[in-house]
């Protein structure tokens, strides 16, 4: 028996109903009784209700994993913003699937990474090893401090220390919308927040990854000179909103409200005054403005004093993004793809990053024709770069599941 | 020796290029914002096109005005990246209002909503003004109360008005303000709903404008069957009705039944009301006729039954006149009964000679109502007309009404004119006389002939 798999889209308003057409469609597509699923649903929904719409329709033993996200791809639908969800239903013959959770990770990112990557490294099944790891990008939004995020690098290096060998990894920070309200995880039947999971698939079943960047350097290097976390208080050795602000040039109508998710700093891994590369650069993009300390609040904190920055430009290349699913296809040799699953960025979108076309739209046009797709928009993406499991911003990752 | 360059004028070039790049990367980065800001604006037009888009369909498809609220909600909550939409309902107070419509309440907040009431301000809800409410309003005390019971900080409120009154008040609103995502709300948002509700409201009065008209598309189809579907042969007679409805139907209504082979009952009434209720009791009559006409040909006997059928069948105060009279071909003999109706004119020798009055109360009020029954006798060259009160009743631009001296002069003069001619003519002169002036009421009549002796025969339509 072979792997077999579909995806389902809905945009209906009632949560429950939204959850059950989405399943509906991707049990539908894969032909077979699902061993996993993965849903996402915009904040717009109700998790719960939707939950349980997915649930009826999966029935009680199919294990699900996913929770909030900005949109919902599949392969001839895309949406953000609104109603959006979207299942992946996947039957898995010959292949063990391990799902495991940390709770209350605000705050304890790089503990809770720990635990998790103890937890993999007691995984002792033979065959290919692919990781999927979801978590809640959003720690906190208080009307007086704002939004606060967990930060995936400090999870990332918490499992880098007791996970051993790191499988073929992918992973999401979710997100429900761009207003940072509060996000939720699915993990089987518990609908939760502020938690970490982890998905291992061990057998047959192998994922391959590839990302896809969309910014290129639009100024000179600069250098943080202070920051604090995912703070960058001082760049050049002056207050990071006064540079910012210097370098856009006064603008009647733009303040420092404008920032977030506008202002992108790149970090060339390259050579220095080489060609640009974009897989050479490490995108971080500002969440939002420390009005008192005339900061700038990152994703992640891995921008640190020292570190050689650039503004960046969005420069999404719709060719590229083609040439690089093809280039991922090619490289599965003679294995039999049966699943795509997108993780996208949510300032990708063309309603965000001003582009004429959604970028989705080419992963859908190279891997919908192909296999079934199913995607999310996301707040942070995780995937390989090199030899290193990163933290991303800016980012599309694309897994595609295949078997011999 | 070749030159060395100088220092100075390298770290001046370098600085030059230097605030270049800057302001070069600077510019670039702010039109990227204003493309970006744009591209979302022009998204969310085009959203708002697809939502009237949407509206359009609800109306069309939902005969309930409530389901169009239902739809209106949810797609301003879809397709507008708003968080929370909801259509307030009227109360039986003035200006209150009680949400009845929501979307993007979690269970237990929504449990709250149905009980909260909101009193809005005579001006809003004649249109003159919106509720615009964001970072930087002023916050009245209504605005604190709509944002605190119905939990949106950041909203634009509206009211449905159509021609009967406010239908409602359409609010939606937002959690958060986030650049650029999640703007603040503005007037170009106030001007978006304000579109949006002069949509719905003229959709919902248009649909209903519609719905009427079909009610009486359906009610003029049920009136046309009620009409004979030809005019008998009456050996030495001419036979002829005509019916010119006020509206799309009318309350008048007119029939022949042959009898035997020389008898032909001949009747026309006016039930109280128009419209499809009109219809309805005209059929109900004409049901109640037939019957009776066939199981007694006794004008008086057939009123009295056929009355006490409508008064039991009817809801009370439905009612009709009605001249009912069974004509027998060969004695000429027309014996009938008037149940509070116009009384018909008999023309003999050029005078209107006799008014057909006997008979009783009009149908359908009085269970046990009893009607007399009289007999006039027809003989060669008389006319017989029975009418509505439309004739008689219509008026001139000066108020004056068409009469029935009118009718009488008009029959003597031209009763020798064959039936059809007869009616058509008296129907253009009461148009004539009501020229300038709106047709008040049904217009109906029907021409009774006995042909004068070796008049060629002549089949009346």
């Amino acid at each position: 028996m072979t792997a077999q798999a579909g995806a389902g889209y809905s945009e209906n308003t009632d949560s429950f109903r939204a959850g059950l057409q989405a399943a509906q469609a991707a049990v539908a597509e894969a032909g077979a009784p699902p061993h996993l699923a993965l849903a996402y649903c915009t904040s717009k929904h109700d998790p719960h209700r939707l939950h349980a719409g997915v649930r009826s329709a999966l029935g009680p033993s199919a294990r699900i994993v996913g929770g909030h996200s900005v949109g919902a791809i599949t392969r001839d639908r895309l949406g953000y913003e609104g109603y959006q969800a979207c299942v992946g239903a996947l039957t898995l013959p010959g292949t063990a699937i391990h799902l495991f959770l940390e709770r209350d990770i605000a705050g304890r990112e790089f503990e809770v990474g720990r635990r998790l990557g103890g937890q993999l490294a007691g995984v002792s099944d033979d065959g290919w090893r692919s990781l999927l790891l979801t978590y809640d990008s959003l720690r906190e939004n208080t009307p007086d401090r704002g939004p606060a995020l967990n930060l995936a690098t400090p999870l990332i290096a918490g499992m880098d220390e007791t996970i051993g060998r790191w499988p073929s990894v992918a992973g999401v920070g979710v997100f429900g919308d761009l207003q940072f309200n509060p996000t939720y995880q699915f993990f089987d039947d518990q609908v939760m927040q502020q938690t970490a999971s982890a998905l291992l698939l061990c057998g047959d079943v192998r994922m391959d990854t590839i990302i896809m960047h969309g910014c290129e350097p639009a100024g000179r290097y600069h250098t943080i000179t202070k920051a604090e976390g995912p703070v960058i208080l001082e760049i050049d050795g002056r207050p990071a909103l006064d540079i910012i602000a210097q370098l856009l040039g006064a603008e009647e109508n733009q303040t420092v409200e404008d920032y977030p998710l506008f202002v992108t700093l790149g970090v060339n891994r390259g050579e220095r005054f080489g060609p640009f590369r974009e897989e050479d650069y490490a995108n971080r993009l500002c969440m939002a403005v420390d009005k008192v300390r005339r900061g700038l609040v990152m994703f992640e904190d891995d921008l640190q004093a020292g570190s050689e920055v650039q503004l960046m430009r969005r420069s999404i290349d719709q060719k590229y993004v083609g040439t690089r699913c093809r280039e991922l296809l090619r490289r599965l040799g003679g294995r039999r793809p049966f699943f795509a699953l997108y993780i996208d960025c949510a300032g990708r979108a063309a309603a965000y990053c001003g582009s004429e076309r959604e970028e989705a739209e080419e992963v859908q046009h190279a891997i919908g024709s192909v296999m079934p797709l199913l995607g999310m928009y996301s707040g942070v993406e995780i995937a390989q770069v090199g030899h290193q499991i990163q933290a991303l911003d800016w980012t599309g990752v694309l897994c595609i599941f295949s078997e011999p | 020796m070749a030159d060395v360059p100088d220092t100075d004028a390298l770290t001046a070039e370098l600085e030059y290029y230097r605030q270049r790049i800057d302001r070069l990367a600077g510019d670039t980065l702010r039109r990227d914002y204003l493309t970006s800001e744009l591209r979302h604006q022009l998204r969310q037009n085009r959203q708002a096109f697809s939502l009237l888009a949407e509206l359009q369909r609800s109306i069309q498809l939902n005969s309930e005005t409530t389901h169009v609220f239902d739809d209106a909600v949810r797609g301003i909550n879809a397709q507008l990246s708003m968080d929370r939409t909801l259509v307030l309902a009227p109360t039986e107070t003035l200006n209150a209002f009680r949400p009845a419509h929501w979307i993007g309440y979690r269970e237990e907040s929504a449990a709250r909503l149905g009980a909260a009431t909101f009193v809005f301000p005579e001006s809003f809800l004649a249109g003159s003004q919106s509720l615009l409410v964001n970072g930087t309003s002023d916050r009245t005390p209504l605005v604190e109360q709509l944002r605190e019971a119905l939990e949106i900080p950041y909203f634009v409120a509206v009211p449905l008005r159509s021609d009967e009154g406010v239908l409602g008040v359409l609010l939606s609103g937002r959690l958060r303000e986030v650049k650029p995502v999640c703007p603040p709300l503005d007037v170009g948002d106030v001007d978006t709903f304000r579109a949006l509700a002069s949509f719905i409201s003229t959709g919902i009065r248009n649909k209903r404008i519609g719905v009427l008209e079909e009610t009486l598309r359906v009610a003029a189809r049920i009136q046309g069957d009620l009409l004979p579907k030809s005019t008998p042969t009456l050996e030495g007679y001419e036979l002829v009705g005509r019916t010119l409805p006020a509206q799309i139907v009318g309350g008048d209504y007119y029939d022949f039944i042959v009898v035997d082979e020389g008898r032909c009952a001949i009747c026309l009434g006016d039930v109280a009301g128009k419209g499809l209720p009109a219809a309805l009791l005209m059929a109900n009559l004409q049901a109640s006729i037939r019957g009776q006409t066939l199981w007694s040909p006794s004008a008086a006997d057939c009123m009295t039954r056929a009355n006490r059928l409508l008064f039991l069948s009817t809801d009370p105060g439905s009612y009709a006149t009605l001249v009912y009279g069974v004509l027998n071909t060969r004695s000429h003999y027309f014996s009938y009964t008037n149940g509070g109706h116009n009384a018909p004119m008999l023309v003999h020798r050029q005078e209107v000679t006799a008014r057909l009055t006997t008979g009783g109360t009009v149908l359908g009020l009085f269970q046990n109502s009893k009607f007399e029954e009289d007999v006039v006798h027809l003989d060669a060259g008389d006319v017989l007309v029975l009418y509505s009160d439309g004739v008689t009743e219509a008026v001139d631009t000066e108020g004056r009404e068409f009469g029935e001296t009118r009718l009488a002069s008009l029959l003597t003069e031209q009763h020798q004119d064959p039936a059809g001619t007869l009616a058509d003519r008296i129907l253009n002169s009461v148009i004539l006389h009501g020229r300038g002036m709106p047709q008040a009421d049904d217009i109906t009549l029907v021409v009774v002939k006995r042909m004068p002796p070796n008049a060629p025969a002549r089949r009346t339509l």
